[in-house]
C-alpha cells in the first residue's frame, strides 16, 4: 500500500510517475453497495413491519371504516349509575356515549368492537396522581397545564394499562387555601381533549399542628402550622369574609341602585366564595377523631361542602361527622403515618385503623372515593401500593364490608362527583364522554385486565400491543407466552 | 522518495515528512493554478450515480470535471493522485452544530434574539477543535446557538488548515445568516410567545404585500442556485419589518428567504406546536428532532418539511425493542439531514454512526445524501457544496475504501481544494 502522505507529496511535486502496489480489488458488489438508480429516499420500498400478533383477546377494530360511529356489542356493561346490563351495546359518536342498553340499533358501517364475554366499565379515576401527564408542570399565567402535558410519557401508558383514564395532579393545602390541581384525561398520543380543568380544587389545611403528611404516608410535605388556633383562625376569617361577600353580592344583584358599588374581595376570599358557590370542591385533610370533628364543625358553621382526605378514624367519628356536609377520599387500609405518635391513644390502639372504615361510611350514607397508598405509578417498588393497583384498593373497601357497587363507584363515579366532573366522566351514561374499559373479567376481579381502553371514544390502549401485560393470556389456564419478552 | 519512506519509521523520518509537507503547503498557494487529478476506485457524486474508476479534476479550489476514467482524460499538466481502492465523497455538511463557543443547552424558555448574528460570536477555540470537525469529515458546519424562542441567525463555518499561530474567527467563517435558529419546549416555552411573534411577522408581511404588488412575484425563493445568505435583497424587505430587526428575520423565514430551523426535542413538543403551525401555514421551518420523535412521523409527513435528526436509535419504553428513528423517517420518504448526537464538537466516530444507519437498512446512497446534498439543500447552499460536480467547491473526502466499511479510514479532507486534515500527518 502506498502511504497517502507520500502520494500527496508526489502529487504536489508534480511527480507523475511512481511505483505502485498492485491494485486491490473493489469490495464485492452486493445489493447494498450497488449504485442506486435514484438517490432520493422516496424510492426506497417500505420494509416489512412486525406481523400482527395473534391472541384471543378483544380486537379494537374488526374492519377499517370511515363511519363516525363505534359500537361495542354483546358485552356485560357496568354503568355504575345503573344496574348491570347483560349482552348490551354501547354506541359512541364523536367521543360521547350516544346510547347504552340492549337492542340498540347500530348504524350502517359503524366500527364494531366485539364485547362477547367482556365487561365494560367506566374508566377509573385517580384523584391524586403523580406525573401521569409528564410531571413537573402547572398552569402558567393564562396557559393551561394541559399545554405542557406529555401524552407519550410512560406513566400515562402505565395508567391506561391499569384502567385509569382520568387523573388529578398537583395541589397542596394551606390555611388560607390554595386553588390548585389539574384534572386531565389520559388521551395517549394526542393533546385533543386532554385537559378538563385547571386550578380544580381548593386545598385547605385546617387545624393540624403536626407537620403535614401526605395522605399516603411518607415524609412530611409541609412544616407544622405556627399554632393550631392561628391557622384555623385564618381559614375561618376568610370564610367569614366570603360569606359577607356573598351577602353583599346578593344584595347588589337584587337591587344594584340601592347597594351602590359592586362588592370586591381579595383572591383568597374569592377562592372561598367559589367554594361556597359550589364551583370548586374543598379538600381538607383530617385523620384523627378530633380533626374529623373540627372539620365537621367547620362545614356545619359555614354550610360548606368538604371532601375529607385520610379520615383514618372516621369509623369512630360517625356522630360527629353527621353535623357536616362531608364526602371522603380515603384509603381502606391506611394507618397513621409510620413513626407518628398515635394521636388518640384511647381509640387508636394499636393503630387507629379498622378494615371496616370505608364500609361504616357507606352504611352511614356518605360518598367515598378510594385512593391507593401512593399517588405514583410504576412497575417497580412495592407492588400493590400505587396507582397500578387502584381496583385492588377498592376491593379492600369491599373486604371491609362495603358493597360491591360502592367499591366500583369509589374509583369511578364517586371521584368524578368529588372533583365535580361527573357531568363528563364516571359512569356509562348517555351524553358522557366515551371513556370505557373493555375488560376480560368483572371490573373488580383481582385477575381482571383492561384489554382495550377508550378515551373520548378513541382507542388509546390495547393490551396485546402494549409491553406491560401482553404476556399474560386472557385464558389463565394457558401458560404465559413462551419467549414473552421477545415476542412482544 | 524511497529513502524517506524507509526512514519514516523513525522519528527523524517523520519529522522530515512533516517538514516537507509544510513546504508543500506553503507552496500550494502558488501551486493552486495547477490542476489536481484524483483517479480513484469510486467517486460518490451524490447528485448522480456513483462512478467507478473515476477521475475528479480540481482547479482553483473548484471541481472542474467528474467522470469515469474512460471518459475523462487527465491533462498532462495535472498533478495526479491515484489509487484504485480509494473512494471519494463530498465533504459532510453539519446542518446544526452548537459548537465553536455556542451554548449547547436546551430549548427551554422563549426569548427573541432573532436579530443576533452568531457569526460575530463564533469562537475558533483551538486548532484541535477545528481539526476535530475536519477529522469527522465535516467540511461545512451550520453553527447555531441553541435556545427557546428565536435564538439567533446561524453562521457557516469550515475547518481550516492548522497554522503556526492561534486560530482566528476569519480562518473558519464561511458566511453569516445561514438560518434562523428557533427552539420550543412545551414545559417552559410559551405558546403565546410564538403566536404573537408569528402574528406580527405575518401582519408585517401582509402589509408589505399591499402597497407594492410587484413584491409578490419576487417572494418565490426557489432559485436553487443562490444561497439564502446572499439573497437578502433589500428592496423586497417590508418596510415595517425592516424597522424592527427582531421581526425581519422572522418575515424572511415566512417568505422562505431564510431557512428556519425549529428545535423540538420531545415528540409531544410537536403535538403542542401543531395548532400554531396550522394557524400560520407560511411557517414551515425545518424541524430538528430528538431520537424519541419517531412518534412524530405522521405529523412531519403532514407538514411536508425536512428534518434534522441524530443517528441514534431509542429503546421502546420498558422494553429492549430498538426503534431506529432515522430509519423510519428515511422509509417514509421524508428528507433527512443526519447530525451527530452531541451538538458540541465531539464528532468522533460519526462515520461509524452513519454506518450503523446503513446497517439498519437504509441504503448507502440515502445515508450519504443525508450528510451532504440534503443539508446543503435545506440550507440553500446546494449550488456550492454537497455533491461532486463541475463548478462545485472542491470540498471532498478521500477514503481508503468504502466510506461505510469499518475498515476504511478517512485519509484526507479538502476544503476548497486545500487539505485541512491528513490522516498520515495527524497524530
Amino acid at each position: 500500500m502506498m502511504r497517502p502522505s507520500l502520494l500527496m507529496i508526489a502529487g504536489l511535486l508534480g511527480m507523475l510517475a511512481f511505483a505502485q502496489d498492485p491494485p486491490a480489488p473493489l469490495p464485492e458488489s452486493n445489493p447494498e453497495t450497488a449504485p442506486a438508480s435514484d438517490s432520493k429516499p422516496a424510492s426506497r420500498p417500505r420494509r416489512r413491519r412486525n406481523a400482527e400478533s395473534t391472541s384471543s383477546q378483544a380486537k379494537a377494530e374488526s374492519r377499517p371504516t370511515d363511519s363516525p360511529f363505534t359500537a361495542i356489542v354483546d358485552a356485560t356493561i357496568w354503568p355504575v349509575s345503573a344496574p348491570v346490563i347483560r349482552r348490551g351495546t354501547i354506541l359512541i359518536f364523536e367521543g360521547k356515549i350516544l346510547d347504552v342498553g340492549r337492542d340498540i340499533p347500530i348504524p350502517e358501517g359503524a366500527k364494531i368492537i366485539d364485547g362477547k364475554g367482556k365487561h365494560l366499565s367506566p374508566g377509573f379515576i385517580a384523584m391524586r396522581a403523580l406525573q401521569t401527564f409528564g410531571g413537573g408542570f402547572m398552569a402558567r399565567g393564562d396557559e393551561s397545564a394541559a399545554d405542557q402535558a406529555d401524552p407519550y410519557n410512560i406513566r400515562m401508558q402505565m395508567a391506561l394499562a391499569s384502567g385509569i383514564t382520568t387523573a388529578m395532579e398537583g395541589g397542596s393545602p394551606t390555611p388560607t387555601g390554595t386553588l390548585a390541581g389539574f384534572i386531565g384525561k389520559h388521551t395517549y398520543g394526542s393533546i385533543d381533549g386532554l385537559g378538563i380543568r385547571d386550578r380544580a380544587v381548593l386545598w385547605v389545611q385546617y387545624g393540624t399542628t403536626e407537620p403535614l403528611r401526605s395522605p399516603f404516608g411518607g415524609d412530611p410535605i409541609a412544616p407544622a402550622a405556627p399554632s393550631d388556633q392561628s391557622g384555623k383562625q385564618q381559614t375561618r376569617d376568610l370564610l367569614k369574609r366570603a360569606v359577607e361577600f356573598r351577602k353583599a353580592r346578593a344584595a347588589f344583584v337584587a337591587d344594584p341602585a340601592k347597594a351602590g358599588k359592586a362588592p370586591t374581595a381579595d383572591e383568597n376570599t374569592m377562592n372561598f366564595v367559589k367554594a361556597l358557590d359550589g364551583e370548586v370542591p374543598v379538600f381538607v385533610r383530617a385523620s384523627t377523631r378530633t380533626e374529623l370533628a373540627d372539620v365537621a364543625r367547620l362545614s356545619e358553621e359555614f354550610n360548606l361542602p368538604i371532601t375529607v382526605t385520610d379520615a383514618t378514624e372516621a369509623w369512630a367519628s360517625l356522630p360527629d361527622l353527621a353535623r357536616g356536609r362531608l364526602t371522603f377520599m380515603l384509603n381502606p387500609r391506611q394507618r397513621p403515618a409510620d413513626g407518628a405518635e398515635p394521636r388518640n391513644r384511647l381509640l387508636t390502639e394499636p393503630s387507629g385503623w379498622r378494615p371496616y372504615n370505608a364500609a361504616s361510611l357507606e352504611k352511614a350514607g356518605y360518598t367515598f372515593a378510594v385512593q391507593p397508598l401512593s399517588p405514583t405509578i410504576s412497575t417497580d417498588g412495592l407492588p400493590g401500593r400505587d396507582l397500578m393497583a387502584l381496583p385492588i384498593e377498592a376491593c379492600y373497601a369491599i373486604r371491609g364490608g362495603a358493597s360491591d357497587a360502592a367499591g366500583l363507584a369509589s374509583i369511578t363515579l364517586n371521584p368524578a362527583r368529588l372533583l365535580k366532573i361527573d357531568d363528563r366522566v364516571g359512569s356509562l351514561d348517555i351524553g358522557k364522554d366515551a371513556d370505557i374499559l373493555v375488560m376480560d373479567r368483572e371490573p373488580l376481579d383481582y385477575r381482571s385486565f383492561a384489554e382495550i381502553v377508550l378515551v373520548n371514544g378513541r382507542v388509546v390502549y390495547e393490551k396485546d400491543k402494549s409491553s406491560f401485560f401482553n404476556h399474560i393470556p386472557t385464558d389463565r389456564s394457558t401458560p404465559l407466552k413462551g419467549n414473552w419478552w421477545r415476542d412482544r | 522518495m524511497t529513502l524517506i519512506a524507509m526512514a519514516s519509521g523513525s522519528k527523524v523520518g517523520r519529522l522530515a515528512i512533516v517538514a516537507l509537507f509544510v513546504a508543500c503547503v506553503a507552496g500550494s498557494v502558488a501551486a493552486q493554478e495547477r490542476m489536481l487529478a484524483l483517479h480513484v476506485g469510486r467517486a460518490w457524486t451524490v447528485s448522480g450515480k456513483p462512478i467507478d474508476d473515476a477521475v475528479i479534476l480540481l482547479e482553483n479550489g473548484k471541481i472542474t470535471r467528474v467522470g469515469s476514467a474512460a471518459e475523462v482524460e487527465i491533462p498532462e499538466t495535472a498533478d495526479l493522485l491515484e489509487n484504485p481502492t480509494w473512494h471519494v465523497t463530498p465533504g459532510f455538511i453539519h446542518a446544526y452544530a452548537a459548537a465553536f463557543g455556542m451554548p449547547t443547552g436546551d430549548f427551554s424558555g422563549a426569548s427573541n434574539s432573532a436579530d443576533r448574528q452568531i457569526a460575530t460570536d463564533v469562537k475558533p477555540m483551538s486548532w484541535e477543535v477545528i481539526t476535530a470537525a475536519a477529522k469527522a469529515g465535516f467540511t461545512r458546519l451550520n453553527v447555531v446557538s441553541m435556545g427557546g424562542g428565536f435564538a439567533g441567525q446561524g453562521a457557516f463555518v469550515h475547518p481550516a488548515r492548522k497554522q503556526n499561530r492561534d486560530p482566528r474567527a476569519d480562518d473558519i467563517l464561511a458566511g453569516s445568516g445561514s438560518c434562523l435558529a428557533m427552539g420550543f419546549d412545551p414545559k417552559t416555552s410559551s405558546k403565546k410567545f410564538f403566536r404573537e411573534a408569528l402574528g406580527k411577522a405575518t401582519k408585517a408581511r401582509e402589509d408589505a404585500a399591499k402597497p407594492k404588488k410587484s413584491t409578490k412575484a419576487e417572494s418565490k425563493p426557489e432559485s436553487s442556485e443562490s444561497a439564502p445568505s446572499e439573497s437578502k435583497g433589500a428592496e423586497s424587505k417590508p418596510s415595517e419589518a425592516a424597522k424592527d430587526p427582531k421581526l425581519s428575520p422572522l418575515v424572511d423565514v415566512l417568505e422562505k428567504r431564510l431557512p428556519g430551523i425549529l428545535g423540538i426535542r420531545a415528540p409531544h413538543g410537536l403535538l403542542h406546536m401543531m395548532p400554531i403551525l396550522k394557524e400560520f401555514p407560511a411557517f414551515r421551518p425545518i424541524l430538528l428532532l430528538g431520537p424519541d420523535c419517531w412518534r412524530s412521523l405522521d405529523l412531519v409527513k403532514e407538514l411536508g418539511v425536512p428534518v434534522i435528526l441524530p443517528t441514534a436509535s431509542v429503546l421502546r419504553a420498558d422494553t429492549d425493542i430498538e426503534i431506529p428513528t432515522a430509519v423510519r423517517f428515511f422509509d417514509a420518504g421524508i428528507p433527512v439531514a443526519l447530525v451527530p448526537e452531541n451538538p458540541a464538537p465531539a464528532f468522533t466516530g460519526f462515520a461509524y454512526h452513519l454506518a450503523e444507519v446503513v446497517r439498519r437498512g437504509v441504503s448507502r446512497d440515502d445515508v450519504l445524501r443525508s450528510v451532504t446534498l440534503t443539508p446543503a439543500e435545506i440550507l440553500g447552499i446546494q449550488g456550492e457544496v454537497g455533491s461532486l460536480g463541475a463548478g462545485k467547491s472542491a470540498d471532498l473526502l478521500v477514503w481508503s475504501g468504502d466510506p461505510f466499511a469499518p475498515s476504511s479510514r478517512l485519509l484526507r479532507v479538502m476544503v476548497a481544494g486545500t487539505v485541512v486534515h491528513d490522516s498520515e500527518e495527524a497524530p
